[in-house]
């Protein structure tokens, strides 16, 4: 049975691509088997974690045109991750002539929908992540729907914690089995606990995780997975409590 | 103020220790010295004049009444000189001379109101005294006259001198003559110049080890000083792991190294102020609009497609894990 995670956030640049990678990289680590789909096809940026460029073929992009069959653009990524699971991604075109046709034409949510079950299936996957495009639509409307997790990451600010907000009324409404908040970039002068406790409060759901702002991980940018070269750091011990937390949903599933 | 500005002025305090020492000393020491000068030549002039009134006195005494008398008669244009009553006051006051070297002892008296000299060193005999002495001199030898007098410090053409003046009285207690004495005060100018002479090398050794003690006492001040001042600058680029061992472990403590015992203190707890505060956590509220929040949250699901999705939800998760 699998897993499927959708990760979420209702603006852009919390995070949420290295987070994904992170805690699906941990997941494989661990011996499951994993999948990351990046969605946001219309900027796409997770594939640059795994050290992919925009010279890549075979993406989600084919798949959604019908010129590809969904496992064939999933690319093995477990190399260098360690353990006993494996780690597939799907990235997104980087080609601009490939976003441009996205941004112009759309595309069909009912055949991403469709892969999904299907790369679920194909690979036999334990996890399923999709990256979703920050800001609620009718595509990440679909994605919140068909998972069984949703990862909604926010910063501590007003406008997240606002937009936060109406993503959690939505996700309910959908009935969403799993909502896991994970409250990202936060300042090491902010008080953690108050703000997990004021989170608690507002959203009606426990914070899987608060995870500080850090230079060290702004230097190392989006260049490789930070958890696995930097064990020990608060950040990646943040992102092993949302593992937990996933599998313990999982757990509850099966 | 800027950093360079204050340098402009700054002295150091070695140099301003220094100035302040040596202007104290100068002062109170040049006050001292003047003292001892001026002590010694006032002692050694009033030995002087003592000794002065008393060989005046004494020879006005012992001088032979006599001879004297008939001295008085001489004819000042006779051949005097052989008298045997001139040479005889003139052997008297030689030997005046051969115990008090310096001195000038002479006689006069008063001539039916004129006052002439008599015996003496200079070959003065019958003149009138106002023709070589100036009026106020002349005044104090009438004073002479009648009882023992003495003139303090007078200058005229010849040099600086004291005088004493005794009369000579008969037994009948009328006064025959005058016994005048000068001494030439040379020898006071003598004894400061001396004393002056004394004391300038002990003024000079003194300003020596004044400016010795002065550098070796401020460098023992300024030494530590200047260790807190860097230690200072130190602190102000955050290093607070100052080793001021040398500053606060003293064999014999005093103020400077209880200055550096509680300079250590205060980085200690600065230190540790600064770690606390960095460390402080700030509280950010969650403010969330509700009516917005509703709002947002009517318009999504308000649509069709909202209606459709939530309608189908259960079963299209479903379909998902359906192989």
């Amino acid at each position: 049975m699998t897993t499927v995670v959708s990760v979420h956030s209702f603006r852009g640049g919390t995070g949420k691509s290295n987070a994904t990678a992170n805690v699906a990289a941990n997941l494989a680590r661990g011996g499951a088997r994993v999948a990351v789909i990046d969605t946001d096809v219309q900027s796409p940026g997770i594939h640059t974690i795994f050290g992919f460029d925009a010279s890549l073929h075979h993406t989600l992009d084919d798949y959604l045109w019908g010129q590809a069959d969904i496992a064939s653009v999933a690319h093995d990524v477990t190399d260098g991750i360690g353990g006993t699971g494996t780690l597939y991604l799907v990235p997104a075109s980087m080609k601009a002539a490939d976003i441009a046709r996205i941004l112009r034409d759309g595309y069909d949510v009912v055949r991403l929908n469709e892969g999904f079950r299907d790369l679920a299936a194909a690979l036999d996957l334990d996890y399923l992540f999709i990256d979703t495009h920050p800001g609620l639509n009718e595509e990440t409307m679909l994605s919140i729907t068909v998972s069984d997790v949703l990862l909604l990451l926010l910063r501590p600010d007003q406008q997240d914690f606002q937009g936060t907000a109406v993503t959690v009324d939505i996700a309910r409404r959908l009935s969403v089995p799993n909502l896991l908040l994970v409250l990202n970039k936060v300042p090491r002068t902010l008080d953690r606990d108050d703000l997990r406790q004021q989170m608690t409060d507002t959203y009606g759901t426990a914070t899987a995780a608060v995870l500080p702002l850090s230079t060290q991980m702004v230097v190392n940018a989006s260049g490789g997975l930070f958890s696995l070269t930097h064990p020990d750091h608060p950040w990646s011990q943040g992102i092993r409590s949302i593992v937990e937390n996933l599998q313990k949903s999982g757990e509850g599933q099966a | 103020m800027t950093a360079r500005d204050r340098r402009r002025w700054h002295l150091a305090m070695r140099w301003k220790l220094l100035t302040a020492f040596t202007a104290a000393f100068t002062i109170v020491f040049g006050f001292i010295a003047l003292w001892v000068v001026n002590y010694a030549s006032d002692v050694a002039l009033s030995r002087l004049t003592a000794q002065l009134v008393e060989a005046t006195e004494g020879t006005a005494r012992d001088l032979p009444r006599k001879a004297l008398r008939e001295v008085t008669t001489l004819d000042p244009n006779s051949d005097f000189t052989d008298n045997a009553a001139f040479v005889r006051i003139q052997d008297d006051l030689d030997s005046v001379r051969a115990t008090l070297p310096s001195v000038d002892p002479y006689t006069y008296f008063d001539n039916a109101g004129r006052l002439e000299f008599l015996v003496g060193t200079a070959p003065t005999f019958g003149q009138p005294v106002s023709q070589t002495e100036p009026a106020e001199t002349v005044k104090y030898l009438e004073q002479g006259l009648r009882a023992t007098t003495f003139q303090s410090e007078y200058t005229d053409a010849f040099g600086t001198w004291i005088s004493a003046y005794s009369p000579v009285v008969d037994k009948a207690g009328d006064t025959i003559a005058a016994v005048g004495m000068d001494y030439p005060l040379d020898y006071v100018a003598e004894v400061q110049r001396q004393a002056r002479a004394e004391v300038l090398p002990i003024l000079i050794v003194s300003y020596v080890f004044l400016v010795l003690l002065v550098l070796t006492v401020s460098t023992l001040i300024v030494r530590p000083l200047r260790r807190l001042t860097a230690a200072t600058t130190r602190i102000a680029d955050g290093e607070y792991d100052l080793d001021l061992s040398r500053l606060t472990r003293s064999r014999f403590p005093d103020e400077m190294s209880e200055l550096a015992d509680s300079f250590k203190v205060m980085s200690g707890k600065v230190a540790a102020r600064e770690q606390a505060l960095s460390s402080e956590v700030q509280r950010l509220q969650i403010a969330i609009d509700a009516r917005e929040r509703e709002e947002s949250v009517r318009e999504i699901t308000e649509t069709d497609f909202f209606a459709d999705l939530a309608a189908k939800a259960d079963e299209m998760r479903s379909r998902m894990h359906k192989k």
